[in-house]
């Protein structure tokens, strides 16, 4: 095929330059470290880096969610724990107090202190987080979580906990609201609380009984009467007659048991006396507290007196140990969501250590290939400049 | 001796004649559109003597330049093709150059926003992470605003390019004409064809085709006939049209591009294809409005599902959720030469995120009813209603009214999402307008025996107006329940209980009595509820009737940017290599080789040397001839 002169330079030109904008290309590549410059360079490549880069942000996002988490329910953690704490010494007082050798002013000195204490557990119950935020007054936590109006501390806030998201699917409440852990707390043994009625004249006490066939139970509030100083009856809040009074039926210490649960009574109760045996209810800490700090300040005066003591004394203990064993749930609770999330947090890492993986394997470059691909491109260059330099030297007029 | 000196001469004035047209190849060697040219020598008539015919010498018959028809148009069609794909390659290259950073890109963009909304979930009460919801809104409205306007610049630039695209067409469309008319006299006039003339024009007919599609037909005269389009003539003998842009009928800062000939001016603007400006009008047309449609309808979904969760919340002032941004309307654009007094009115319908399309449409009256179709294939588009302010037409995610009395052929441009991105704008600045919370708290009464336990609650429908009444759920046994004192209903263990616009589950096993009540949510600065759910929305997926979230709406559109551009380098590659191989098979033929032009200079100037000699060598048999007669 004839070749024209203008062609023979233009095509060695468009050579020369080709080879250099493929040299260019690789030259860009190395300068960046990156395969792909443009979405056009190799689009599902840049499409694939783009969700990549967006799953390594969510998940440190899910991450940053969690590290939030973990410091609000350690803070959590940590207020129960005080709590549990306080909650001991103050059992350890009301133990020392349920002893009749005290006199009064040793009883008032142990009331005191314990009055002390509720104040303590307001306080802790009120504790907030870095951020400011009450860790116990629910979604209402820019707001006091507990304040005491009158004789009785009321809870501010609202039942909702939050949740944050700490997983593509996991979401995991970052703590408890103050109803939840100091107030709706189960009464008695969580099945009924036992009372004497305060104007009883004998010295007659009760404990706090027991479930022993909790199938054959019905909430309801019964009512012990004593017709006789050795007689009692069982009654409903109806007035049906549960137990009949059949004369001498009275023996002191000996469970009186009906509907699958039974209760004792000691001492010696007057004609007339009554003692109450009702459902329970739901009471808060604050309440068993101050009802024990009131008991206290009474006082053991023995007789009568003393028997109202003594059955205030043990319906406090056996709900002391209600309200610890429930903070403990709790705190068990937290413990769980805890461990949770160093599990989640390894699977977590685990991910964003592959994410950047294939990230690296689709955007980065292989170095070896690119300098070698850069070599053999010089190289192309290099002939295409000197073939062209050498041919475009030959003219047939060079010998006219 | 007289023949013999008469035959050199003709040897001598042919040779003289290749002698001048090698030293014409040699001086258009980088002449461009120039074809080599050749000295056609044929024998005179010889003479009929009794002994035979006796050669009377040569004649330049004409001088020819060397072209081959059908090589030439090929490489102009090529030409065409290659000239469209790179205007159309760099185009695109510029707009995938400008979605190429990954890391400040729009996705990553789009993802703080959630972050930030996961930021406020954390922490609802803190209005430093309030503010970063609104700054990285902030940041994600002006990411799309620099892409819009980087666009928008685009295309008042390409709009320009149209106008001095249609009159550098016109220009060549004229030089044609008078080449024409020019060839046309010479050809006439000398019965030769005037090769350098004919380059000339050939040179014109493939600038003409690197501007845009032609076909050429050459008439007996001598002179082309060059039509554009489907068929539009623009040049006709000496007669050129010219091409004019002109602003389109719709929209006024756009260009569309019209014939004038003799009569009204035509818009050709859709026939034409290839050469720069169809690259042009194709990257206009395939690339640059989508792009800037596809922000516009990232803007919108954004914008409809953000406020549509924020207005399902309750802010930190306890108020109900307000709009968080606010975003531009539907363009519409009715044609200049309307002859009704038809008014469209076209908004987006709420919520129009799951059906409205990045296309642009036309609305047009037959006279009888008014139809819709898409602008770019103009494919019809069933609407419903009956287009007023009661019942408005409705169709992708549009909704239509239209007023006044329409005129046969009346039409209106209507561009859902095009203008977006320019109107999307944060409709607050005030951190505590970011509606974390849910508006109902609920909770479960303190002297409850059983052991139920209520949800948290979501809202259904915010519009509700007794949305925030308290409410008590009571149950009147352990299986039945009431609301308000309202009629016993039989619960159901974790079963949706919905009321007044909210929806709660109780479960467990609650007592008789026991109460559960929903309530306003009168302190929610600790509540995340909605925060969370604003970060779901974002990733949910909304767009095409559910299918596609945003995030994959925004990375399948660089994704298509991406294919597109890549698409365009390889056929640009492809259309490169053919147009090559075609200049070079044109210029095989038609193009001057410098070395072959030596060695005719050789043949000639030898030829020319033997003839001259012969007529010294008549010189010479007359000397002797006149010395042998002296004697």
């Amino acid at each position: 095929m004839r070749i024209s002169t203008a062609a023979f330079h233009k095509s060695a030109i468009d050579g020369v330059l080709n080879q250099q904008n493929k040299l260019s290309v690789s030259q860009t590549q190395l300068a960046t470290g990156k395969k792909i410059q443009t979405p056009a360079d190799d689009p599902i490549g840049a499409v694939h880096i783009l969700e990549l880069e967006r799953s390594l942000a969510e998940n440190e996002q899910y991450g940053r969610n969690a590290d939030a988490v973990r410091t609000r329910l350690n803070l959590e953690e940590q207020s129960l724990g005080d709590a549990g704490t306080l909650l001991q010494r103050v059992r350890e007082l009301a133990l020392s107090a349920n002893n009749s050798t005290l006199d009064r002013t040793a009883l008032t000195a142990i009331a005191s202190e314990m009055s002390n204490r509720v104040q303590d557990l307001i306080d802790l119950a009120n504790r907030r987080d870095g951020g400011g935020e009450y860790l116990f007054s629910g979604y209402a936590s820019t707001s006091q979580a507990f304040a005491r109006t009158g004789a009785n501390v009321t809870y501010l806030g609202d039942q909702g906990s939050r949740l944050l998201q700490t997983g593509p699917t996991q979401r995991v409440a970052d703590g408890h609201s103050g109803f939840e852990v100091f107030m709706n707390i189960p009464q008695g043994n969580g099945t009924f609380f036992t009372r004497a009625t305060a104007t009883n004249a004998g010295t007659g006490s009760i404990d706090t009984g027991s479930v022993t066939n909790a199938g054959a139970w019905v909430r309801d509030t019964y009512t012990i009467t004593f017709t006789a100083p050795d007689t009692y009856e069982v009654r409903d809040a109806a007035n049906n007659v549960e137990v009949a009074a059949v004369a001498g039926n009275y023996t002191a210490g000996t469970a009186i048991s009906f509907n699958g649960v039974q209760a004792a009574v000691s001492g010696a109760p007057a004609t007339g006396d009554t003692f109450t045996l009702a459902a329970s209810q739901k009471e808060d800490i604050f309440t068993t507290l101050d009802r024990l700090v009131t008991t206290l300040r009474t006082g053991n005066g023995g007789g009568v007196q003393g028997a109202q003591f003594t059955t205030a004394m043990a319906g406090a203990l056996e709900q002391l140990d209600q309200h610890e064993s429930h903070l403990l749930n709790i705190r068990t609770e937290v413990g769980a969501r805890l461990s949770m999330l160093d599990e989640t947090e390894v699977t977590r890492e685990d991910f964003s250590v592959e994410l950047q993986r294939t990230l690296s394997e689709v955007q980065d470059l292989d170095y070896a290939e690119a300098i070698s691909r850069m070599n053999r491109q010089m190289l192309g260059l290099e002939a295409a400049q000197k073939s062209y330099a050498q041919i475009s030297r030959l003219s047939l007029f060079d010998y006219l | 001796m007289a023949n013999m000196l008469s035959t050199a001469t003709s040897g001598l004035l042919a040779f003289r004649r290749s002698l001048d047209t090698t030293s014409h190849n040699i001086a258009n060697v980088n002449t461009d559109g120039y074809s080599r040219q050749r000295v056609q020598v044929v024998t005179r008539t010889p003479e009929a003597l009794a002994s035979g015919f006796v050669g009377n010498g040569a004649d330049v018959r004409t001088v020819e330049r060397i072209y081959n028809q059908f090589v030439a148009t090929q490489a102009r069609v090529t030409s065409s093709g290659l000239e469209r794909l790179n205007v159309f390659t760099e185009q695109a290259n510029s707009l995938n150059n400008l979605f190429a950073d990954s890391q400040s890109g729009l996705s990553a963009s789009l993802q703080k926003f959630v972050n930030a909304f996961q930021d406020v979930s954390n922490t609802p009460a803190s209005i430093p992470a309030r503010q970063v919801v609104l700054s990285q809104a902030q940041a994600f409205a002006d990411r799309l605003h620099a892409y819009d306007q980087r666009l928008q610049d685009v295309g008042v630039e390409l709009a320009s390019q149209l106008s001095g695209e249609a009159a550098a067409i016109s220009t060549i469309a004229g030089n044609i004409a008078e080449l024409n008319e020019l060839i046309q006299i010479e050809q006439a006039r000398t019965g030769q064809p005037p090769n350098d003339l004919m380059d000339q024009r050939d040179k014109a007919l493939d600038d003409l085709a690197s501007h845009i599609n032609i076909s050429v037909t050459t008439q007996d005269n001598g002179s082309v006939l060059v039509a554009i389009g489907s068929g539009q003539p623009l040049v006709v003998g000496s007669e050129a049209a010219t091409l004019v842009a002109q602003p389109d009928l719709y929209d006024i800062s756009r260009s569309v591009i019209t014939l004038q000939n003799l009569g009204v001016p035509v818009d050709i603007t859709s026939r034409l294809s290839g050469g720069s400006l169809g690259g042009k009008l194709d990257f206009q047309r395939e690339m640059l409005d989508p792009a800037r449609n596809a922000l516009g309808r990232m803007a919108v979904a954004l914008t409809e599902v953000v406020n549509q969760q924020n207005r399902a919340g309750m802010d930190l002032n306890g108020a109900l959720g307000q709009d968080l941004m606010s975003v531009g309307g539907v363009e519409v654009f009715e044609r200049t030469d309307n002859t009704g007094s038809s008014v469209a009115t076209v908004t987006r319908q709420n919520p129009s995120v799951g059906s409205i399309t990045d296309l642009d449409y036309v609305l047009q009256y037959d006279g009888a009813a008014w139809g819709l179709r898409r602008a770019d294939t103009g494919a019809a588009v069933t609407m419903a209603g009956a287009g007023t302010i009661a019942s408005p037409f409705t169709a992708d995610g549009i909704s239509i009214v239209l007023s006044g009395a329409p005129a046969a052929g009346d039409s209106h441009s209507i561009r859902p999402t095009r203008g977006a991105v320019s109107g999307l704008v944060l409709a607050t600045q005030d951190p505590a307008r970011v509606a974390a919370a849910v508006p109902i708290a609920t909770a479960q009464g303190a002297t409850n025996l059983g052991s139920g336990r209520i949800s948290a609650g979501s809202v259904l429908n915010v519009n509700n107006a007794q949305l925030l009444t308290p409410t008590t759920i009571q149950f009147t046994s352990a299986t039945t329940y009431t609301i308000n004192g309202g009629p016993a209903q039989a619960y159901a263990v974790g079963g949706n209980i919905d009321f007044n616009g909210w929806r709660v589950q109780i479960s467990g096993a609650p007592s008789a009595n026991d109460t559960f009540t929903i309530r306003p949510n009168t302190n929610p600065a600790g509540d995340n509820r909605n925060a969370l759910l604003l970060a779901d929305s974002l990733a949910r997926p909304v767009l095409d009737g559910g299918l596609t979230s945003i995030n994959a709406a925004t990375q399948r559109f660089i994704g298509s940017i991406g294919v597109t551009t890549n698409q365009l380098r390889a056929s640009r590659d492809a259309q490169e290599a053919i147009h090559t191989d075609n200049i070079a098979a044109r210029d095989a033929i038609s193009g001057v080789n410098l070395d072959e032009e030596a060695a005719n200079l050789i043949k000639f100037q030898q030829a020319y040397q033997a003839a001259a000699q012969v007529i010294s060598i008549a010189n010479t048999l007359f000397d002797s001839v006149l010395a042998a007669t002296r004697r």
